[in-house]
């Protein structure tokens, strides 16, 4: 079993966290709860104070302060803490022996409130380690009737991104690119420079306060809740949940942001609605949490063998519905021969002999074996072109982009029998040089690495109701978010990426669905024309390897300006 | 873009009923130089009849679909599986025309087709789409009908139609 780690140095979708009882999350929780979550800020003083909850179809409770920050509510008696942002106070909570609590958001001006009840094991989070959480809009009741407009789930934070300090000096970029998920980036407590994607709630408090709340599903479970003042860009907030170590952490902070841009969002034009994926009938606390390591195929290496032996390969020979919207191929290549010399890596000779089929040799070892590729001319002289290495032990790819006005080539090698799953696909990136007749020889110029599309999102329209945004939130991570047919963007996930240079305005990029649905997607940018043409590699036991086009018309969603916050080799995963 | 997949709910035909579409008909030569009106009214019937096969075929197509009865075989029909209705675009008139021996003819005109494209694959996208409730997506686009007729013992019936 490997160590525990509180925030590992792999990354989180590697990283085999506890299945912890609701038992021991119940005993871990116990005197925590009876202490009162930790602050470096002393809490506000509600002694004497009684807070009456109230809202539709929700619970009402009755929030009893006394002296020493201790609170009745429910019969049950246990400890808070307070702290105020502007006319928002947050209070928060663990009832003592039952592995439940309460934040409450309590606008102290309009009487409003918003109550978080968040709970462990019972479900409908699938582990007890994972926090569960029920949004109630509702209000105090006091004197005077509630003011105001009522507190809501908002779309107003979509697209937007902030770099966030709290007072216990960890650091994290989040990026609301999403009206039910969130991005973020942890700079201190992990040190790999990913970004993850996690379920997140956005409520609208007031005009220049929301309160945001993610739950890092599918990995530690925990809550990262704050209220966050957009204009002075504090936040006072409460985490909750266990740790990579499991080690509990209950404590209340304040941060403060710098504000690093907004990416567009694309709703109607006065469509404000920000419950896309609602779930009238779903369990309490229900919401369409992605947990794509279910869903995926987990295949052995002998099982990835035996599906192919099968004949179950399909290389360019079906629509793929990630081009629907795609370019068409290019038989440019055809009667080309020529090499790629790659650096630390293979010598490729090519002989393309037909506008789908082509002949390589590896390091001249042998003779030529035919395979079949697809090209696509992206920019005049700049091609990509991928096909199988046919033999090859991990039923390799070359997806390769070949400049020919420049003679220069890029390799993104993908390969099947990862450490992880067989069927997941792996890749490195290859830079190497073109050789032959009438092509430049560039010398020791390579293709490199790029930061130009970091902190970038653009959306892709692969095919009619198929949409997706990328957001390429750090050097070595790409991020993916689907739309509603709204326009609401939604579900979001994350994987490896990688980011070259070709041309000013000419980028190849790839994502890895690691822990996910196994696919190396590959693609080459194209922002004058504002469209790309790519290849994506996927293994599975029903549908077997295949290589498939991938094209679709983009919109640029903006940048956001994060390069400071990376070192100059953050794309290997450390700073 | 997606093959053209062969239908199989069309089999046999016979001829549809009349209808009054009015026709820009090229005929042959040999037909236009006939000065034979029992031969220009048979011309004429022949271009209704031709209309209201179409108009009938896709009537049928956005009812039930069983488009049996206007179909020389099942084999005849090369719609993509994905079109879901065809609507005539009238704006445009018909092209048809008939062979020199007056007992086949094509027809091309102008149409708007709906697809409905369900997203069964394997790729995140469309997994992650199912995942959020949308399983499938609607699509309108300009396509042309392009139709062979020939004529049988009792009328004329289709012999291909296809959606370019």
């Amino acid at each position: 079993m490997e160590e525990l780690q509180a925030y590992p140095d792999i990354p989180l979708f590697r990283y085999q966290y506890t299945d912890l009882s609701l038992e021991e999350v119940t005993r871990r929780l116990n005197a925590p709860a009876l202490s009162g979550p930790q602050s470096l800020d002393p809490s506000e003083d509600l002694a004497n104070q009684v807070l009456h909850f109230r809202c539709e179809d929700g619970p009402e409770l009755d929030f009893h302060f006394s002296p020493e920050q201790r609170v009745e509510v429910g019969g049950a008696e246990t400890a808070y803490h307070a702290l105020a942002l502007g006319e928002i106070t947050l209070i928060s909570l663990l009832i003592p022996r039952e592995a439940r609590g309460y934040a409450l958001a309590w606008d102290r001006n309009t009487h409003r409130a918003t109550l978080f009840e968040f709970w462990f094991g019972n479900g409908p989070a699938p582990r007890a380690r994972e926090i569960n959480r029920a949004v109630w809009y509702g209000h105090i009741e006091a004197d005077a009737a509630p003011s105001g407009e009522p507190h809501h789930p908002t779309l107003r934070c979509e697209g937007r991104a902030l770099a966030w300090t709290e007072d216990t000096g960890n650091r994290t970029l989040e990026y609301y690119c999403s009206v039910t998920y969130s991005h973020w980036v942890e700079l201190d407590r992990l040190s790999d420079n990913r970004g993850y994607s996690a379920p997140s709630d956005y409520v609208f408090l007031t005009e220049d306060i929301y309160l945001f709340a993610r739950v890092e599903a599918e990995f530690s479970g925990l809550l990262h809740l704050y209220v966050m003042d957009a204009n002075r860009l504090q936040s006072v907030g409460l985490r909750l949940g266990f740790n990579g170590a499991d080690e509990l952490e209950y404590y209340m902070f304040r941060g403060t942001a710098e504000w690093l841009g907004q990416n567009a969002r694309f709703e109607a034009l006065g469509d404000f609605s920000a419950t896309p994926l609602a779930m009238p009938d779903g369990a309490k606390g229900e919401r369409r949490i992605y947990r794509p390591l279910e869903t995926m195929d987990k295949m052995t290496p002998a099982e990835v063998a035996e599906v192919i032996a099968s004949g179950k390969v399909h290389v360019f020979d079906r629509d793929s519905p990630m081009a629907g919207n795609g370019t068409e191929k290019s038989e440019a290549m055809a009667g080309k021969t020529f090499a790629v010399h790659y650096d630390n890596g293979p010598r490729m000779e090519y002989r393309v002999t037909g506008p789908e089929t082509l002949e390589w040799r590896m390091d001249a070892r042998g003779g030529f074996t035919e395979a079949r590729y697809n090209a696509w001319e992206v920019m005049p002289g700049a091609f990509i072109f991928g096909h199988l290495i046919e033999g090859a032990e991990n039923h390799d790819c070359h997806i390769v982009v070949a400049d020919f006005d420049a003679g220069l080539a890029t390799n993104f090698h993908g390969y099947l029998n990862t450490p992880y799953f067989a069927n997941e696909a792996g890749a490195e990136t290859l830079f190497g040089k073109l050789v032959g007749d009438g092509i430049p020889d560039p010398g020791v110029q390579r293709h490199e690495r790029t930061r130009d599309l970091l902190g970038r999102a653009f959306t892709w329209e692969y095919s009619p109701g198929l949409n997706s945004m990328h957001l390429y939130s750090t050097p070595n991570t790409t991020s993916w978010i689907i739309p509603t047919p709204s326009g609401h963007f939604a579900t979001q996930w994350s994987g490896s990426g990688d980011f070259v240079k070709i041309r000013d305005q000419l980028y190849f990029a790839r994502w890895q669905e690691e822990a996910c649905n196994g696919t190396l997607g590959t693609i080459l940018i194209n922002m004058r024309t504002m469209h790309d043409a790519g290849i994506g590699y996927h293994m599975g036991a029903e549908r077997g390897l295949s290589l498939s086009n991938v094209g679709a018309p983009a919109r640029h969603a903006g940048k956001i300006d994060v390069d400071r916050f990376f070192g100059t080799d953050a794309w290997r995963g450390e700073a | 873009m997606s093959e053209f997949s062969k239908t199989d709910r069309r089999s046999f035909v016979k001829l549809g009923a009349l209808a009054a579409t009015p026709v820009a008909a090229l005929a042959p030569a040999a037909a236009v130089a006939a000065d034979d009106s029992a031969q220009r009214l048979a011309r004429m019937e022949d271009e209704r009849a031709i209309a209201g096969l179409v108009t009938g075929f896709v009537r049928r197509f956005n009812g039930d679909g069983d488009c049996s009865e206007f179909v020389a075989s099942s084999g005849a029909i090369l719609i993509d599986p994905q079109v879901c209705a065809i609507t005539e675009d009238r704006s445009h008139d018909p092209q048809l025309t008939f062979a020199e021996d007056g007992r086949n003819a094509a027809w091309q005109s102008h149409a708007e087709v709906e697809m409905l494209t369900h997203f069964e694959g394997d790729s995140t996208l469309e997994k992650m789409a199912r995942f959020q409730g949308h399983g499938s997506a609607s699509s309108r686009a300009s396509r042309k009908i392009e139709a062979e007729f020939a004529r049988s013992g009792d009328g004329w019936t289709i012999t291909r139609l296809a959606l370019a």
